[in-house]
């Protein structure tokens, strides 16, 4: 039987709480937000953190925090690379299920996880998606990517497309609809590529080549969340105030529309690299402590136990 | 051998004409050739490029440059020069082929220029070899109508000064 979706961060912390509790790899644990982060998860029954880096420094941490590490492995890693390798180490090799950055560059723990030898390679490109909740509280909706792909080509919006409905089906979505984010409704070449891979991501939708979920674009933003603006611009659509699943056409939008519903709508967000074999936790220090919270939820909520 | 001639010319009527029946004189068939105004609105520039043996496409050029409306002939084959075509081409468009049409144009670094509900328009200038591997690659795709604007080239360098 399908699984009701999960419509909140409340349902997505209960929803994770029921699947069995992966352990994860924490790479440069030695941060105060990373620890007391994954103090909140463990806490939560979400996870079963395992710690690499200084273990040294990850000990004061959580002294000073007051954390108790008794039952928590730890291993010792000397800089935050090999950290990194390590963590990502304890995924290929079985021991965990899931891996998340700490204190460690990003460029550098992604470098970890993507390596020929050791790495969580599955043949298919990284992206981030992000979650929040809709307008109404009704349902959880998801943009993509706003942290990996700079200016993705087409061939990539194909894979961001296939990652956002993986993570789509394990929050329990029966058809998601997706929205391919463009400035206009109508394919404007050669001023604006966004719109023609819109159009043929919405091709490709129609065909069935993404599996169960309606896909429309181009699509503006107002289209995409509002579906009385769409009526009035003669824009019909099942997607048109229906999206869950926006597609920015890059970075620079992504992170925009991440950030105004962070500091403008003053949303919780979480957010999960897609497309490893195994899920990815990147949180910065700057996400809030219930950001940091629902995506190492949702990274056990994709993680597949063993 | 292939020569890629470049040939100054006056802008007026008859000119092509007359530079063409010089190739065909020797039996020499002109596989592309382009012309458009250079900087001075009085001469075009014509790039001709065209196949055969060196003393067959020699006495070709020989009679161009015996022309009147003839202001300058260089075979580019001896010098470095700067080639580019243009490439207008419509390519079939099925779901199935989108992702591989789209690589293609990406790989060559073509724009798409148009695109309509089975055909998808690209324009491509770039070097001649990257005209004909694009054409290689998308021709299993379905080719519906393609347009060459034949090669256009100027040496590499400062150009001798004119008179």
């Amino acid at each position: 039987m399908t699984p009701e979706p999960v419509r909140t961060f409340d349902e997505l912390l209960s929803r994770a709480r029921r699947v069995p509790t992966p352990r994860m790899a924490v790479a440069a644990a030695g941060e105060p937000a990373v620890i007391a982060a994954l103090a909140d998860a463990a806490h939560e029954r979400l996870v079963r953190p395992i710690l690499v880096g200084d273990r040294d420094r990850i000990r004061a941490i959580a002294d000073d925090q007051g954390v108790d590490l008794a039952d928590v492995e730890l291993i010792e890693a000397g800089d935050p690379a090999a950290a990194s390798a390590r963590a990502v180490k304890l995924v290929h090799e079985g021991e965990a299920e899931l891996v998340m950055k700490g204190l460690v560059r990003t460029k550098d723990f992604l470098r970890a996880v993507l390596n020929q030898q050791f790495g969580m390679r599955r043949g298919r490109p990284l992206s981030q998606v992000a979650i929040f909740e809709s307008p109404d509280r009704s349902r959880l909706m998801l943009l993509t990517d706003s942290g990996i792909n700079i200016r993705p080509r087409f061939g990539r919006k194909v894979d961001i497309v296939r990652n956002a409905l993986q993570l789509a089906d394990a929050l329990g979505m029966d058809e998601p609809k997706v929205a391919v984010i463009a400035a206009v409704e109508t394919v404007e070449l050669p001023t604006m590529p966004a719109s023609l891979d819109a159009e043929l991501l919405r091709r490709m939708g129609e065909a069935g080549k993404f599996g169960q979920c309606i896909i429309d674009g181009p699509l503006a933003m107002d289209n995409a969340l509002d579906s009385h603006t769409a009526e009035t611009k003669g824009r019909t659509s099942p997607v048109a105030g229906h999206a869950d699943i926006i597609v920015v056409p890059e970075i620079e939008t992504g992170n925009a529309v991440y950030k105004t519903i962070r500091y403008i709508a003053g949303r919780d967000m979480a957010s999960i690299v897609v497309g490893a074999a195994s899920p990815v936790v990147i949180t910065s220090r700057s996400d809030s402590a219930n950001t940091k919270l629902y995506s190492i939820a949702l990274g056990a909520l994709m993680a597949k136990p063993t | 051998m292939k020569h890629t001639l470049s040939c100054l010319v006056k802008n007026q009527r008859r000119v092509l004409a007359l530079v063409s029946e010089a190739f065909a004189s020797q039996g020499i068939n002109i596989e592309s050739l382009a012309v458009g105004e250079t900087e001075d609105t009085k001469v075009s520039r014509a790039t001709i490029v065209v196949e055969g043996d060196d003393r067959t496409v020699e006495e070709a050029e020989r009679q161009c440059q015996a022309l009147d409306v003839v202001l300058e002939l260089e075979d580019l084959a001896s010098e470095e020069f700067y080639a580019r075509e243009l490439l207008l081409i419509k390519v079939r468009v099925e779901p199935d082929t989108i992702p591989r049409i789209m690589q293609v144009a990406e790989l060559f670094q073509a724009r798409v220029i148009g695109m309509s509900d089975h055909t998808i328009t690209l324009e491509l200038a770039g070097e001649h070899r990257a005209v004909d591997g694009l054409l290689k690659m998308v021709r299993p795709l379905g080719i519906v109508a393609l347009a060459r604007s034949g090669q256009i080239a100027v040496p590499v360098g400062d150009e001798d000064e004119q008179e």
